[in-house]
């Protein structure tokens, strides 16, 4: 199984270029609005000082209004107040805006790319890989840039003003304060040595947790049968507990992380109380500025450390975006013949197909061929595990060859591109998905049609009288949030999409096998009509259908070793003779 | 992996404190019964592990206390050392701040540890009560629940309700802060110690009143988000149909559709976010600047000096902060706490499926086979001990008597019995015997037999040491071994996904043969099987258990031609009320 890759900062920067063009002017104009609103925070602390040198003015000279100046002083606050948290609300809209904006283009772009990619890439990497991509990886993204956001532009305009404030109050002050710095960049880095893999770690103990949780549930019949409970109750308390053993380890990186930020607003404190003594000593500062500077620092505390937190946050999101940039650096090498061509009576032509599910392995297919005349029917039979499957897949072109090709009324379907080619092929396979959808929309995925045409294809595979009983008909919700439609329904509902597609070759891959005697009967009649008058290629091992097949195919080890109609073949006495004799003792033919 | 060799050692710090032990608590320290609430349920968890409960608020206490104190150090500091110019206290004054910090700093770190050790202590407690509910031998009753349910409560649901102990960790801390503050302020001055707790707590008061309507605006857009995620994952999965169907862009477009709600929904959310936040910035900082101002007041008139009034400004600043935290723990720990906890009772309250019987009776293990008879109206089928029965029957009826036989589903009015022992008649209903020795004796092979992780071998021996050849010669199983690339070695992937249908349905059967049960009951088991392969199994396997009960439920006639005798079961005419879900 070869996941998907991890995508190098470099097509990260790209890609995130490409999401946020035409979004940079507001990106921009959110940050100045930001800006501007954590400069107007300033104003408080530092009218603050300004009450506060007042005060200490008392002693020396006559203040004349003390009161109406401090009114005057709480004004100008006030004000301060009210346009930083209106400035802030704005650029917070403003931001999320842009951002979510982006988020959402970024998640559109992924989901639109993975239903473009070739199928057997998203099959190969595993649909648990690609689903956690389309959505943990756009999850996590979309709360760190919520996070990141706000933080850099509110806590780094804080910062970065505190400084210019402190400079204006005195440059001096700004100095003892850059002292510390270095303290806080070794808080980030030590903790950066350790927490990123410790997450990793975190994350990875509770994805097995969630597998054994999961595992234990799904076979919960064979855990009761075989009598498990216990075994499986050890391996998901093991899991669990390893959980916690890495949240531990967490924790205690992140208490050494703000114990070192602690330290450093400690050693701030000092150096400004110390640079305050020594400037109001020598007569180059007051005791207001001194206030307003350690005031000034104080207010730091919160934004400090989530900026410094931020890094954190940035680490997880930037490994998610290497992962979804890694699904979009996939290219969709499918052909790009877009223009349909010219859909003819589906003449199937197999040339000398190879393929092997990976380098070194048993070829699956080892020079197949084979060609079905248009309107014509080919069942294929053979033991499991023969290559059946991967021939269907092959000739739908959800699979490209190794080697060989697969012509339709002479046109390669390589040549074509995905929604070209499913118009010439079509595929239903046994295990059919319902979409989480209403039932109009799980049939309009194959074509865009009107509601009469929609109840026709229904009655024509039978499902016409079920619908119909849903309390809202075609607009019945299907699947996780609605009714969920049994086996056989589903595959009707497959069914009834080819009809609707109406491609001319048709190919079902065991599409009636596991609906047990009542139904089997009903979906085979089903199957019957939408195959009829198409090319049709049917991968049965239930051998009572595929006598119907004008011909039969027998596969084994990659090749056709026999080609021939059923009555030829039983006479011939070869494999499928064999296989027809262990499927027809004890079983009643209708016409024996 | 035994704990103790974690990948990755070295990422860890020499020799923490505070450490969970290598292996996990066996002991459930939350109890539930039929009277138990969602409410008293949170509460039993918050006070689930006292030993780590109580120094954790302790020390998170301290540390408000400590974070309390800094400004009335800093404010002694310029009043009594910066302002006079004396370094003698200067120096003191940085002495103590030191302490102070020191105290903060080492409250925070242990209280924060030992507190989030008991947390993840009684979060592990918690799942594991949630686990041996679900996995219970006796099943769930009620309504069926999906799969992925069950999964959210016993993974994140169990993780929410834990993390309400966050509130009686850092509840008390916070009320500290605020007494704290009060205390400081009273010794400054009363009048402004009184304006600050009451503005505080009307603050607090307005921020729950707009919380409320944040609180749905939030829902909206969880749930939009949920809905983007769901639709991402339908159509993964339904990546093959989309194909098949030359639907890409169709999806694509139905996808974005769902996304921009979502986005819709975020930018709403993020709106009333911004605004109710904005009011509460300007209400909290108007009241800081009011308290200033008469701070200031009150020091031009001479009644607070310069460092009373530092510190009031500093005091009124800081104590926001706890006063916030205790509007946000009762949103961010109790309210997600009780939902939690609503719905892991209704897994743990779930009566279970079958009830195993006060009198219940351990069948003894036999060395022979076992009889069987299974009884209802209409119905009146016998196997012989040690005989092979093949029973055709329709899907509805197949599942009816399988889940009686394997005691995983209940009737009223069909009735299963098994012989005492090979050797007596005596005829014991299944229904009155221990699950456990039931479930011995009778083994159901479950239709689309569901596989473990690990390897094929280890799926069929389920770490028994007989020698597995001939079960997997018998179930085929050496001819699914010879096309895989690790032969039995090979790993099966997530729920058998590396093997097909057919390969996963043989392994399933070997599985069982290993187990040799005294009465194997298999449900249409060669159904994806070719007929060639279909014949050797049922001659292969039938052999295997000759002299062993052996029941197959099939309408396939491979089974039928080489057991001893073919029966059949009628349709099921009506369905019984008092059967009930058995997953």
């Amino acid at each position: 199984m070869t996941t998907f890759g991890i995508a190098t900062s470099r097509q990260v920067r790209h890609t995130l270029g490409e999401v946020f063009e035409g979004r940079r002017l507001g990106l921009v104009g959110a940050a100045v609005v930001l800006a501007a609103a954590a400069t107007a925070g300033l104003v408080m602390p530092n009218v603050m000082g300004r009450i506060v040198d007042l005060v200490g003015a008392r002693g020396r000279a006559v203040v004349t209004d003390g009161l109406g100046e401090l009114i005057m002083l709480g004004l100008i606050m006030v004000a301060g107040v009210v346009v930083a948290a209106v400035l802030t609300a704005l650029g917070t809209i403003w931001a999320v805006t842009v951002v979510e904006g982006a988020v959402a283009g970024l998640r559109e772009r992924l989901v639109a790319h993975l239903v473009r990619l070739p199928n057997a890439v998203v099959e190969d990497a595993g649909s648990g890989d690609s689903i956690s991509r389309a959505t943990d990886d756009v999850a996590e993204v979309s709360t760190a840039v919520n996070q990141v956001l706000p933080a850099v532009s509110g806590a780094l305009f804080t910062i970065v003003l505190t400084f210019v404030g402190l400079s204006v109050i005195d440059w001096r002050f700004a100095v003892a304060l850059a002292l510390v710095i270095p303290i806080q960049l070794l808080a980030v880095r030590l903790y950066l040595k350790r927490a990123p893999a410790q997450y990793a770690a975190e994350r990875a103990a509770m994805a097995d947790r969630a597998q054994a949780v999961l595992g234990s549930l799904r076979g919960i019949d064979a855990v009761r049968a075989h009598q498990l409970e216990t075994r499986r109750r050890n391996l998901i308390a093991g899991h669990s507990w390893r959980v916690v053993h890495w949240a531990m380890h967490q924790r205690v990186t992140n208490n050494l992380f703000w114990g070192r930020l602690n330290l450093a607003e400690f050693c701030g404190m000092t150096l400004l109380l110390l640079t305050g003594f020594w400037l109001v000593g020598t007569g180059q500062a007051t005791t207001g500025t001194t206030t307003a500077a350690v005031l000034l620092f104080h207010r730091l505390f919160g934004p400090i450390g989530q900026l410094l937190m931020v890094v954190d946050t940035w680490q997880s999101a930037a490994a998610s975006l290497r992962r979804i940039v890694g699904v979009l650096s996939v290219p969709t090498t499918a052909g790009d013949q877009a223009i349909p061509a010219q859909v003819g009576a589906g003449a199937l032509l197999v040339e000398d197909v190879r393929f092997a599910y990976g380098p070194g392995q048993r070829p699956t297919l080892d020079g197949l061929g084979l060609a079905i005349a248009s309107g014509c029917s080919l069942a294929v039979v053979g033991a499991s595990g023969a290559g059946k499957s991967t021939l269907a897949a092959i000739i739908a072109g959800l699979r490209p060859p190794d080697d060989g090709r697969v012509l339709v009324d002479g046109i390669d379907l390589r040549t074509l591109d995905g929604p070209a080619r499913s118009r010439i092929v079509g595929l239903v396979t046994q295990e059919s998905h319902v979409f989480a959808a209403t039932v109009r929309d799980n049939l309009t995925l194959a074509a865009a049609v009107d509601d009469d045409t929609l109840w026709r294809a229904l009655s024509r595979v039978g499902a016409k009288e079920w619908i119909e009983a849903l309390p809202d008909g075609l607009d019945e919700m299907l699947g996780a949030h609605g009714v969920t439609p049994s086996g056989p329904q589903a595959q009707q509902l497959a069914l009834a999409r080819l009809d609707l597609l109406d491609p001319p070759v048709v190919i079902l891959d065991e599409a009636t096998a596991e609906a047990g005697s009542v139904n089997a009967a009903r979906l085979d009649a089903a199957a019957r009509t939408v195959t009829s008058g198409r090319t049709t290629i049917m991968i049965a091992h239930r051998l009572d259908q595929a006598r119907t097949a004008d011909a039969i195919a027998h596969v084994a080890d990659g090749r056709i070793t026999e080609l021939g109609s059923h009555d030829e073949l039983v006479a011939a006495g070869g494999r499928y003779a064999a296989l027809w004799s262990a499927w027809s003792r004890g079983r009643r033919q209708p016409d024996e | 992996m035994p704990i103790g060799e974690l990948p990755g050692m070295s990422l860890l710090p020499a020799r923490p404190w505070f450490f969970p032990k290598a292996e996990p608590p066996t002991v459930n320290s939350v109890r539930v019964d039929d009277t138990t609430t969602p409410r008293r349920l949170t509460i039993a968890t918050i006070t689930a592990a006292p030993k780590q409960l109580a120094p954790a608020a302790l020390l998170t206490s301290s540390h408000q206390i400590g974070e309390g104190l800094v400004p009335v150090v800093v404010g002694r500091a310029v009043d009594e050392a910066v302002g006079p110019g004396n370094p003698i206290a200067l120096l003191s004054w940085i002495g103590v701040l030191a302490l102070v910090f020191c105290w903060l700093s080492f409250s925070y770190r242990f209280g924060s540890r030992i507190g989030f050790l008991g947390m993840n202590s009684v979060q592990h407690d918690i799942r594991m009560l949630v686990t041996d509910k679900l996995l219970s031998p006796a099943g769930l009753g009620g309504p069926g629940m999906r799969i992925g349910n069950r999964l959210s409560v016993a993974t994140s649901d169990t993780t929410m309700l834990a993390t309400s102990m966050g509130l009686g960790i850092y509840g008390p801390a916070a009320v500290a802060g605020v007494l704290v503050c009060a205390v400081v302020l009273l010794t400054i001055s009363w009048p402004l110690a009184i304006a600050v707790i009451v503005g505080a707590a009307g603050i607090l008061f307005l921020g729950d009143v707009l919380g409320g309507a944040l609180r749905r605006r939030v829902g909206t857009q969880q749930a939009a988000i949920a809905d983007a995620a769901g639709t991402a994952t339908d159509l993964v999965h339904g990546l093959r149909v989309i194909k098949g169907l030359g639907a890409q862009e169709t999806a694509a477009t139905r996808y974005a559709g769902v996304s921009a709600n979502a986005l819709t929904a975020a930018v709403r959310a993020a709106r009333s976010q911004a605004r109710s936040l904005a009011v509460l910035q300007i209400l909290s900082g108007v009241f800081v600047v009011a308290i200033g101002v008469t701070a200031g007041w009150m020091a031009l008139e001479g009644m607070i000096t310069v460092g009373g009034l530092i510190t009031v400004v500093m005091l009124t600043q800081w104590v926001m902060e706890p006063i916030g935290s205790m509007a946000h723990i009762v949103n961010f720990f109790w309210n997600p706490g009780i939902a939690a906890a609503t719905r892991i009772l209704d897994v743990l309250r779930a009566g279970p499926a079958v009830t195993e019987r006060p009198n219940a009776v351990e069948l003894a293990r036999t060395v022979g086979g076992r009889g069987l008879h299974l009884f209802a109206s209409g119905v009146d089928v016998r196997a012989a001990p040690g005989e092979h029965l093949v029973l055709g029957c329709d899907p509805a009826a197949r599942s009816h008597w399988a889940g009686l036989l394997a005691r995983t589903t209940e009737s009223t009015d069909s009735t299963v019995t098994v012989t005492d022992d090979g050797a007596s008649s005596r005829e014991v209903d299944l229904a009155e015997v221990t699950l456990a020795s039931a479930r011995r004796a009778v083994l159901v092979v479950p239709h689309e037999a569901p596989l473990f992780e690990g390897s094929v071998l280890d799926n069929v021996t389920l770490g028994g040491d007989r020698p597995p050849e001939p079960v997997l010669h018998a179930a085929a199983c050496d001819q699914v071994a010879e096309m895989l690339p690790d032969g039995l070695d090979t790993d099966v992937g997530d729920q058998g996904s590396h093997l097909s249908g057919g390969q996963r349905q043989r392994v399933g059967l070997a599985r069982a043969l290993y187990a040799d049960p005294d009465i194997l009951v298999l449900l249409d088991p060669t159904s994806a099987v070719d007929s060639v392969t279909e014949d050797a199994v049922a001659r292969e396997t039938l052999a295997l258990r000759r002299g062993r009960t052996t029941i197959v439920l099939t309408d396939s006639p491979a089974w039928a031609q080489h057991a001893d005798r073919t029966d059949h079961v009628p349709v099921l005419t009506s369905s019984t009320p008092t059967e009930r879900e058995g997953r």
